[in-house]
């Protein structure tokens, strides 16, 4: 308890000013005083008394020296004379001291980015959400599967699921996400929402910020709806009435009953606006929802009971849930599932996307960066140090130990590294966001800027960093004993050779990140150039939802109008009207040949579309021709366009031009339809993951002969520039096109082949960057190295210019050692990257990870630029003037 | 011939302050130091000085406490009290003292 006492006194006083030592003079004096007065009383005179005094007091500066060293902890004197010496250092050399900031800085937060990264996406629980672990997300899969994916069901059989498995399960809250249009007219915007069953915020447990959170205890009307903290602010000023107040979502007007709490933005990717009661949504779209096991559009979160074991929660629910459903498969049998009771967070479920698997390699792959720079860092403080060993070894000669001389590189070291640090976390607060928004889905869950844990690793790293680069050269130099020849020669020798392997090293660590990169960018230039038989990068899907704004009558017309005022838009090359399309969905119908079985078995997707769809598709004819305007009215003969898949199937090895197909337009409504084109390939769903052979079989049909087969519209646009580019105005256009339209959804074509293009976009980015950071890295560490290569040898080669030597030899010559260390790193990086690139398989498309062309590119490159930055700092051995460099001490 | 003043034993300085200031109540550094010689009557050959340091230890340790009063040469001069658990430090360490004093005398007793 003293000690404690004792410590934590001594460290106030070692961070307080100097004031109790002022007061000691105080103190001192007062004493030297009245040992005067005393000796003055005793007969001496004023002189004598004094110096008697000070001799009985002894030494004052030794009091004082003896008083400050109780006063303080021990050691501070020392350290702040360390701090003092490397700061002293470090802005004597501050090139270096520069350089060394700089790269550590990239190193370390490239590595810290990546790792919030990761923790956002893996390891962080959703906030606000209680009690998380016991919260599920529920994923099925075939009995012997192993690849579970998000359940989707039916009302009736999530209940059943519930009350068979209430031992283990508190609750089930069905739920379907939605985006629904909000008003109409120009002011018309839409709105992510979340359908939720009763028990939905019991299972997440949430505090809402204002009102009264629905619940299975506390049952709403249909009516009733819950916003987010971000639309109570943007939509109603953040005004704390806005309980009871209304929102129209689609045809209905609904009363707010409660909002999220602040960050709460749903457990989904896209962050939620407003959660609107299931039955709301469901009575729109299937009024006997709750009875029905035709077709479910459900997900499925739990809560398991506390203290449940999620592996016994979860064969039981399986046992229930295969008792309980009555889905059956084509041929009528009933398939046994397997239940998952798995994490309620994207980056978390049972099988990892393709984005997380590249996340995860990426963020092994940063630290190589950081190994760089560490790498660079340790080279740069070695030459430093070099230059200072005529210092350091006058140190060692007035008596500084090998641990004083240790502790002051150390200090250098962690100097740097703490600024690094700081650097660091600034990089991850600002570009860290940048980097997020590119790199991961919004993440509504785990929104919050930043957390400890974060600020831990990066001092944590730095002082890792700081550790493993001070302690090396640290030894190597203060091995320096008193400098005499030969021990210095060899000194510098080994040095050297050090320096020589984090070239090395900082060489054969590029190696990987630039093979990541090669293999990254054929990926993606063969899956953007896969043919799908037409071309949509250009084509925007528009489409305005009449159904949920409750004048589904009014659909066709209003399409259309739209269609004529984007025809008139300058940069808008074509307009089709179609009934299926990527904003509105597509659907399979019967459609059977003219002769053969009639089943139901894959059934093709049938689309009926304006004539101008294959101007606007750029499809290509294999057989046949187009049908035509005159072909597209509702008393034309019936004619259809079908693709390879569908020809293939139905008269697999014979034409199929002039052939009948039967369409399902009503019960005994079968009549011939003429196919007079096929079309090349032209799935309806394009997947780079499809070989053309798998592509589903396609029927399109005129739209206004075939216009009852479906009453949802859209329009495709074909642009001159990129949907990006013309999305925005397009849809003002659209929107603004007819009087009081619900809000007009606009999206490229494309978009859902975005979730095939996004991990390889993501993989090429972030290797692109990587490896440019690490090219940087590796060219400034090659050319420091050679760079003090020639001005340590300047005498030497002066006296072989002397003597006779070819300059350009020479150059050779110096840039030769670099050049070696650089080729045995290219030798080890590549057996590093053959090593690690199988990670890749699974999110590469068209490559081998362990391509050879691609090695033997990123090897070359790096052997090119390399030598370059070898070269030319090695060009000043050419330069040298003799006698100048003969008068070099 | 009186034997030659010896210096102050180790360890025993903050013995001698603590009971100074427990006979004599709160005073200033001089004091203690005039007190202790006093005491040893000349036996003790003290360095006045370094009673600071002793003295900042003690008042670390929580055994004294100190407060700026008035010397009496009407200067400015810190005082120094000894604490309540001054004075149990003292009791244990005196009781130690006495029993080494004692162990000690039995010790170097001349052989019978």
């Amino acid at each position: 308890m003293t000690a404690l006492r004792v410590w934590i006194t001594r460290l106030v006083g070692t961070l307080t000013g100097r004031r109790r030592e002022d007061e000691l003079r105080e103190e001192l004096e007062t004493h030297l005083e009245l040992l005067a007065d005393e000796h003055r009383r005793r007969g001496l005179s004023d002189d004598e008394a004094r110096l008697a005094a000070r001799r009985e007091l002894g030494g004052v500066d030794q009091t004082r020296e003896a008083f400050r060293e109780t006063r303080r902890l021990p050691g501070v004197d020392a350290l702040a004379q360390d701090l003092r010496f490397a700061w002293r250092a470090l802005r004597r050399d501050r090139g270096t001291t520069v350089a060394a900031i700089l790269l550590l800085t990239i190193g370390v937060s490239s590595t810290v980015v990546l790792a919030d990264v990761l923790d956002r996406l893996l390891l962080r629980p959703p906030t606000h959400v209680d009690d998380p672990a016991r919260v599920r997300r529920l994923y099925d899969d075939f009995a012997d599967g192993d690849r579970p994916g998000r359940l989707v069901s039916n009302y009736i059989t999530l209940e059943r699921l519930a009350q068979g498995a209430a031992a283990e399960i508190e609750a089930i809250a069905p739920f379907f996400n939605e985006r629904i249009g909000s008003g109409r007219g120009p002011d018309a915007t839409r709105l992510e929402a979340v359908a939720f069953g009763p028990a939905y915020f019991d299972v997440l447990g949430l505090t809402p910020r204002l009102g009264v959170l629905p619940g299975a205890r506390r049952p709403v009307d249909e009516n009733a709806v819950v916003i987010s903290h971000a639309l109570w602010q943007q939509r109603f000023g953040g005004v704390p009435d806005v309980i009871g107040k209304t929102l129209r979502l689609g045809q209905r007007t609904h009363t707010i009953v409660a909002v999220a709490p602040r960050g709460f933005a749903g457990v989904d990717d896209d962050p939620v606006d407003v959660w609107v009661p299931l039955a709301a949504r469901m009575n729109l779209k299937q009024p006997d929802w709750r009875t029905s096991e035709r077709y479910g559009l459900l997900s499925a979160l739990a809560r398991l009971r506390p203290g449940i074991d999620r592996a016994r929660a979860e064969a039981h629910a399986t046992q229930v849930y295969n008792a309980v459903h009555k889905q059956q498969m084509m041929d009528g049998s009933r398939p046994s599932y397997r239940l998952v009771l798995g994490e309620l967070l994207a980056g978390q479920e049972p099988v990892r996307s393709q984005q997380t698997t590249i996340l995860i390699a990426v963020g092994a792959v940063s630290t190589l960066v950081l190994l760089m720079a560490c790498g660079n860092v340790g080279n740069l403080l070695i030459l430093s140090g070099l230059r200072r060993s005529s210092e350091l070894a006058l140190k060692a000669a007035m008596g500084a130990t090998r641990g004083r001389l240790l502790r002051e590189v150390l200090v250098q070291a962690l100097i740097l590294a703490l600024i690094a640090a700081a650097g660091a976390l600034a990089m991850v607060l600002t570009a860290g966001g940048l980097v997020r928004g590119v790199l991961l889905p919004p993440l509504a869950a785990t929104a919050a800027p930043i957390d400890a844990r974060l600020v831990l690793l990066t001092t944590g790293i730095c002082a890792a960093a700081a550790l493993a680069l001070g302690l090396v050269p640290a030894i190597r130099l203060s091995a320096t004993r008193v400098m005499t020849p030969g021990p210095a020669a060899r000194r510098q020798a080994s040095s050297s050779r050090l320096i020589d392997t984090f070239v090395g090293l900082q060489v054969a660590l590029s190696v990987p990140l630039l093979v990541g990169t090669g293999l990254f960018t054929v990926s993606l230039w063969k899956a953007l150039n896969v043919d799908f038989g037409q071309k949509t990068d250009r084509v925007t899907s528009i489409h305005a939802d009449f159904a949920d704004d409750g004048r589904p009558q009014e659909e066709h017309a209003s399409h259309r109008r739209m269609q004529a005022h984007l025809q008139t838009l300058p940069g808008v090359t074509a307009v089709a009207m179609v009934q299926a399309a990527p904003a509105v969905g597509g659907y399979a119908a019967p459609v059977w040949p003219e002769s053969g079985p009639r089943n139901n078995e894959g059934a093709p997707f049938v689309n009926a579309v304006d004539p101008s769809y294959f101007t606007v598709m750029r499809a290509r004819l294999a057989a046949g021709r187009f049908f035509t305007e005159a072909e597209n009215r509702p008393t034309a003969r019936r004619v259809a366009v079908v693709n390879e898949a569908l020809a293939q199937r139905f008269w697999p090895g014979q034409p199929a031009v002039g052939r009948c197909i039967h369409v399902y337009e009503g019960p005994a409504h079968f009549t011939c339809t003429e196919v007079v084109g096929v079309v090349a390939r032209a799935p309806f769903f394009a997947s780079i993951t499809l070989a053309p052979k798998d592509f589903q079989p396609v029927v399109l049909l005129p739209i206004e002969r075939f216009g009852a087969l479906s009453p949802r519209r859209a329009l495709l646009v074909r642009t001159e520039a990129t949907p990006r580019a013309a999305l925005p105005r397009l849809r003002q256009e659209a929107q603004g096109a007819v009087p009081l339209l619900p809000y007009v959804d606009a999206q490229p074509f494309d978009q859902a082949m975005d979730s095939e293009y996004r991990p390889l976009r993501l993989g090429l980015s972030i290797f692109f960057g990587l490896s440019a950071l690490a090219l940087v890295i590796a060219i400034a560490g090659l050319a420091v190295v050679t760079a003090h290569g020639v001005t340590r040898r300047t005498r030497e080669m002066g006296i072989r210019l002397v003597l006779g030597a070819n300059p350009g030899d020479l150059v050779r010559l110096m840039a030769r050692r670099t050049i070696v260390a650089m080729a045995i790193g290219l030798a080890v990086g590549a057996v590093l990257a053959y090593a690690g690139v199988g990670v890749l398989q699974s999110v590469l498309f068209g490559v081998e990870p362990a391509d050879l062309r691609i090695f033997a590119a990123a090897i070359a490159a790096l052997f090119l630029i390399g030598s370059i930055a070898a070269y030319v700092p090695a060009r000043r051995t050419g330069r040298i003037d003799p006698s100048a460099a003969l008068r070099i001490e | 011939m009186s034997p030659p003043a010896a210096e102050v034993p180790y360890g025993t300085l903050d013995l001698m302050v603590l009971k100074t200031l427990a006979a004599m109540g709160a005073q200033h550094g001089y004091g203690i130091a005039r007190r202790i010689e006093q005491v040893s009557n000349g036996a003790l050959a003290l360095n006045q000085g370094t009673i600071y340091p002793a003295l900042l230890r003690l008042e670390q340790k929580g055994w004294i406490s100190s407060e700026f009063g008035t010397s009496e040469n009407n200067r400015r001069a810190r005082f120094y009290s000894i604490t309540k658990a001054g004075r149990k430090q003292l009791d244990t360490e005196a009781e130690l003292w006495a029993r080494t004093v004692d162990m000690m005398a039995r010790m170097l007793e001349p052989e019978p």
